[in-house]
């Protein structure tokens, strides 16, 4: 009897501490998270400088540009080549007059794996003259954060080793530099060339 | 009547086939064309469930990579996240679609680069033991399935 007891108290406390183990693990695997806080509503954007493979680029350079920012990776396996895709098929379904005042970017969420050579070949893959940018962890989290951008490596059981969960959207920064809206996942290519055009400058007779 | 019975023939014809052909039958697979040393991409298709039981895939296995996964898309935490999952299953008399930003099948570490135009040799395999080979073509794809309306900041 007594000795039953104990050992259902003994199950209690381990159950108990298999739950805070779990709740841990939770927290530790979410301590990656970048900008948890920073909701995309809250989002400012502003000036960056990160690396393409010829160098440096700044946010500024592209003044009197309408710049459209992508932020995700290239193993990733479907957000990103489904919206850049579509962001692709956008800009070429654009006068070349528009198209021509719109600068594409795509930055990696995942330095480590993507490189500049493979960056540019990436994301030139999805439009001629999409930049692809990288940069070290803490410069990637401090434009992140800028943008409202989440992400979080995350180990996953498979092939692919880990994954990058990350947010999905389409941030459209006018001419003067200045974030204009962002446009979430999914969005269809003519709806995007819509936000694009509504972002240039009407040009005058 | 006449109509009807013919109809009904029809059916039947139909039903018939489908039951030789096992339960499970695959409609539009096709690979997403990836940019050159892009090491994964993902194959999406339609599988349909002619019979009475629900069947689970289990398993989908192509030459054309060094592993080949089932893989799904969460939406958490504001955030898109990746998944491998044990099995898609195939709900009697339904269908699942893999497509892009939900379940689909991974190819990863791609053994050579693939070609819009090429065609990739996948089987799968299914809990009621039987199986499916077939050859899904490599296509760009540029439109999401989901269609929500644009937000403004703010």
């Amino acid at each position: 009897m007594n000795i039953s007891r104990r050992a259902s108290r003994l199950g209690i406390f381990f159950t108990a501490l298999l739950l805070v183990t779990t709740l841990c693990g939770n927290a530790a695997a979410h301590e990656g998270t970048h900008g948890l806080a920073h909701k995309s509503g809250a989002a400012k954007g502003g000036d960056f400088t990160l690396d393409s493979l010829a160098g440096p680029v700044s946010l500024r350079q592209f003044r009197g540009k309408v710049v459209v920012l992508y932020f995700g990776y290239t193993s990733c396996p479907d957000a990103c080549p489904t919206t850049l895709a579509a962001l692709g098929a956008a800009l070429k379904s654009m006068a070349s007059t528009e198209s021509a005042r719109i600068q594409p970017v795509f930055i990696t969420l995942d330095p480590a794996r993507d490189d500049g050579k493979h960056m540019e070949e990436y994301s030139r893959f999805f439009y001629p003259t999409m930049l692809g940018l990288r940069g070290s962890d803490s410069r990637l989290a401090k434009v992140a954060k800028q943008y409202g951008v989440l992400y979080a490596k995350q180990k996953v059981d498979s092939a692919a080793n880990y994954v990058v969960d990350h947010s999905s959207f389409l941030y459209v920064i006018g001419t003067d530099g200045k974030l204009v809206r962002s446009l979430p996942y999914g969005i269809p290519p003519k709806d995007i060339a819509v936000a694009l055009r509504a972002a240039l400058p009407q040009s005058r007779p | 009547m006449k109509k009807l019975m013919l109809c009904t023939l029809f059916v039947a014809t139909w039903s018939i086939a489908a039951l030789a052909d096992g339960a499970i039958s695959i409609a539009d697979p096709q690979v997403r064309l990836v940019p050159p040393g892009t090491p994964n991409t993902g194959v999406f298709l339609v599988m349909r469930n002619g019979g009475d039981k629900d069947v689970k895939l289990i398993k989908a296995e192509s030459p054309a990579a060094k592993s080949v996964e089932l893989h799904t898309v969460i939406e958490e935490g504001g955030m898109k996240k990746m998944r491998p999952v044990p099995s898609i299953a195939i709900r009697a008399k339904g269908e699942a679609v893999l497509k892009p930003g939900d379940y689909h099948v991974m190819l990863i570490g791609l053994n050579k680069p693939l070609q819009e135009g090429d065609s990739v040799p996948l089987t799968l395999r299914f809990d009621d033991g039987s199986s499916q080979s077939l050859q899904a073509p490599v296509r760009q794809i540029a439109m999401p399935m989901a269609a929500p309306t644009a937000m403004p900041m703010k």
